[in-house]
């Protein structure tokens, strides 16, 4: 008899507050209304999806000295649209991301508790930290951390919380450089023991966190090529900590765009990319790019004739995308400019082909194919999808390539017994593991 | 006779480790059912705004309102779950502010406690209400035209400076359907009291004297009396909440054990006695969370007699 075929695991991601989410299309709906999420959560549980997943955001994005106005923007508290979605929901996972740095220690354990609580064992949360001093703003210690002080915040409130959801009620106290806490705890050891823990970040030190303390990494969709080195160095590091490479598992974030062929699907990716990326939003791009106001120039006229300034980031502070192009502004430019000259293409074409590209394209067919190569050949474990529509842009993937993907024997075609964690196939957490 | 019907509301408590939720969940239906206008979900091991945002959810007429401590919380945190409990609740979302003694907590938050918790509550309950005016109504323009989402020119920054606590926003969360869910302030001494008495849209007390409107609470918040209830005396709970009624008292809160027991006695003698009509019967809470109906209930504002809330941000026309 042959081993049982490799499981593909799926995410939903809830549409998030950037580009990729596209507004303006006629079935664009609420970003903050319950149905909206209500429907996302309970498409990806009919189709057998493992986690609805939430990111978080503690400051609105903000763009040469104003908030940024075009895209998505607002949406509610994450853990708190989790706990209503416990109510009509059954089975899917719950994943919030919240942030070390401006969130308390005892509150995130509780909250974390409670969702596991009031979900049946559902709970999961993507660990992060924080940079950002725009945030720090919001919080009674404002920009309080130095950078070298967020993985100790992080390992030392995750540490506290592992004890707390281990222990159940009594007396705790802890003593740490940034974590210095006592007090009494009344919970009851939550049902999963522990929230499943996601970690994203690809850094070095992200990748250590994560072979040490948590159960899945959210990491970047790539090649296959690329996953697999991902996968064998993350996997590679696990036993150290007395774990199974199976203990741990990578889940690269993807989009899609879907079509009757591959030829309707690359048609309809084209219009959805030239949504997600409108005229004014090119010049942002260019912006975050060159570090210099571009708002002089025409998005689909040729790209600025002026050259990137490198040094400290002006227009678009906190950015992301802004802090990637440092130190290599002039030669991505000339990049640009070569691909624009052979082509033919305008800034917008030029943003539209290097910012705006999708996962997977194709026929229901072509996308279960792609979907299950990456994850037969171990370049990851699932996928975390995330819908460029609110709220139905997860439909057409759970009608077409979810049964294509049950047929082959990839994906459940029956929800296991227990909790999230027993169905992630993940242990049951040792507390002073790792 | 007042004119205007007692308000009702129940206390809703599992202070066990490991807290039945769906008996909870039974609980706030009850009282749904009853037509009762609130229910406080008291804190314990489950976080009460998370419970909220789950009965919210399962609910589909009564005040969702839960207990948070400005002493432990951020407001930023505490601003954005309130505002989706009400965006969940379609407007039936309230809070009840509370503060702890400053020694009782200082070990369990990673900033300093100040002695003056009166005075942090009060910069946090501002930091919370500016960052509900900081989204105007309008925010959200989806303008294709533009490729704009969002109008910038009405959403704000709050810069609120106080002397314990700095908030700048704007808020991540749009201006919640009511506008400023109600904010009940739970009175256990002078300084909460004065705290009701300037900040809050109502109080709720156990003392009697200041329920019913005696000395500086004549005027300002509505008062709410918090009432033990005891099972072997129903007859004599519907007596003292028509006097009680009489004497000024604007609702009770009832912490009862046997909700249901209690409310069969109790509906039936305030309504004979005009303190309190029958409610009719609400509408089933919608199970999927995808298809409300299309009209929105009775906002929690509306039941209390609020009037709607002002932005502080908006231009009269």
């Amino acid at each position: 008899m042959s081993a049982p075929r490799k499981q593909v695991r799926l995410a939903a991601h809830f549409p998030g507050v950037n580009n990729t989410t596209v507004w303006g299309d006629p079935a664009a709906g609420s970003h903050i209304d319950l149905a909206s999420f209500a429907h996302l959560a309970r498409t990806a549980e009919r189709a057998m999806f493992d986690l609805f997943f939430l990111a978080e955001g503690l400051s609105l994005r903000e763009h040469a000295g104003h908030l940024h106005d075009l895209d998505v923007a607002g949406r509610p508290d994450a853990m708190t649209i989790l706990a209503a979605l416990s109510a009509v929901t059954e089975h899917i996972g719950l994943a919030a991301t919240l942030t070390t740095t401006y969130h308390e220690p005892l509150e995130v354990a509780r909250q974390l508790a409670t969702l596991d609580h009031l979900s049946g064992g559902r709970a999961a949360w993507n660990l992060v930290t924080s940079t950002d001093a725009v945030s720090g703003a919001n919080f009674r210690r404002g920009a309080y951390l130095p950078y070298d002080g967020r993985y100790d915040r992080a390992g030392e409130l995750l540490t506290l919380a592992d004890r707390l959801w281990a222990q159940g009620p009594g007396p705790f106290a802890t003593t740490g450089r940034q974590v210095s806490l006592a007090g009494e705890w009344d919970l009851a050891t939550p049902p999963q023991g522990r929230p499943v823990i996601l970690q994203a970040g690809d850094s070095d030190a992200g990748r250590e966190f994560a072979a040490a303390q948590a159960d899945a990494v959210f990491t970047r969709a790539g090649t296959i090529p690329e996953g697999r080195a991902f996968f064998a160095d993350v996997k590679g590091r696990l036993a150290r900590h007395g774990r199974r490479p199976e203990d741990l598992l990578i889940l690269p974030g993807a989009t899609f765009v879907l079509g009757d062929t591959d030829e309707d699907a690359l048609e309809r990716a084209a219009h959805v990319r030239r949504q997600q990326v409108s005229g004014p939003t090119a010049i942002v791009f260019a912006e975050q790019l060159w570090n210099r106001d571009l708002s002089a120039y025409d998005p689909d006229g040729p790209l600025p004739d002026v050259d990137p300034v490198e040094g400290e980031i002006t227009i678009a502070p906190g950015s992301i995308p802004a802090r990637a192009f440092a130190g290599k502004r002039h030669e991505t430019v000339e990049g640009l400019r070569a691909m624009a000259a052979r082509d033919g293409l305008s800034l917008r074409d030029v943003m539209v082909q290097t910012r705006a590209r999708h996962s997977f394209v194709g026929s229901a067919r072509t996308v279960a194919d792609l979907i299950d190569e990456q994850v037969q050949a171990d370049a990851c474990d699932g996928f975390i999808l995330v819908p460029h529509l609110t709220p139905g842009g997860l439909d057409e993937f759970a009608d077409r390539v979810v049964p294509l993907l049950q047929e082959r024997g990839s994906l459940r075609t029956e929800r296991e017994p227990g909790t999230l964690r027993d169905r992630l196939g993940l242990p049951r957490w040792t507390p002073g593991q790792g | 006779m007042p004119d205007r019907p007692l308000l009702l509301a129940a206390a809703l408590a599992d202070r066990r480790p490991a807290p039945d939720h769906a008996a909870l969940t039974a609980r706030a239906l009850v009282a749904e059912r009853a037509g009762l206008d609130l229910v406080v979900l008291e804190p314990g091991p489950l976080d009460p705004l998370l419970v909220a945002a789950r009965l919210a959810a399962q609910t589909a007429a009564v005040g969702i309102v839960p207990v948070t401590s400005t002493t432990t919380t951020e407001p930023f945190h505490v601003s954005t779950a309130l505002a989706t409990i009400d965006v969940v609740a379609r407007g039936r979302a309230g809070w009840v502010l509370a503060v702890d003694a400053p020694d009782d907590v200082r070990t369990t938050v990673t900033w300093d406690v100040p002695d003056d918790v009166p005075g942090d509550a009060a910069e946090h309950l501002e930091a919370v209400r500016a960052l509900w005016d900081s989204w105007e109504a309008g925010a959200v323009i989806r303008d294709v035209a533009t490729a704009r989402f969002l109008d910038r020119d009405k959403v704000h920054h709050v810069d609120v400076a106080g002397r314990h606590l700095a908030v700048r926003g704007p808020s991540i969360t749009p201006r919640p359907p009511q506008g400023h869910p109600p904010v009940l302030v739970r009175v256990t001494d002078d300084a909460t009291l004065d705290l009701a008495l300037r900040h809050g849209d109502a109080l709720l007390t156990r003392d009697e004297a200041v329920a019913r409107g005696g000395g500086p609470a004549a005027t300002g918040p509505l008062r709410l009396l918090e009432v033990d209830v005891d099972p072997t005396d129903l007859d004599g709970l519907a007596a003292r909440l028509v006097d009680e009624h009489a004497a000024g008292v604007h609702g009770v809160v009832l912490h009862a054990a046997d909700l249901e027991g209690t409310l069969a006695v109790l509906l039936p003698a305030l309504a004979e006695r005009d303190v309190r009509p029958t409610a009719a019967a609400p509408p089933d809470p919608d199970p999927t969370g995808e298809d409300p109906p299309a009209a929105p209930p009775r906002s929690l504002r509306d039941r209390l007699g609020l009037p709607a809330a002002r932005n502080r941000f908006e231009v009269p026309a």
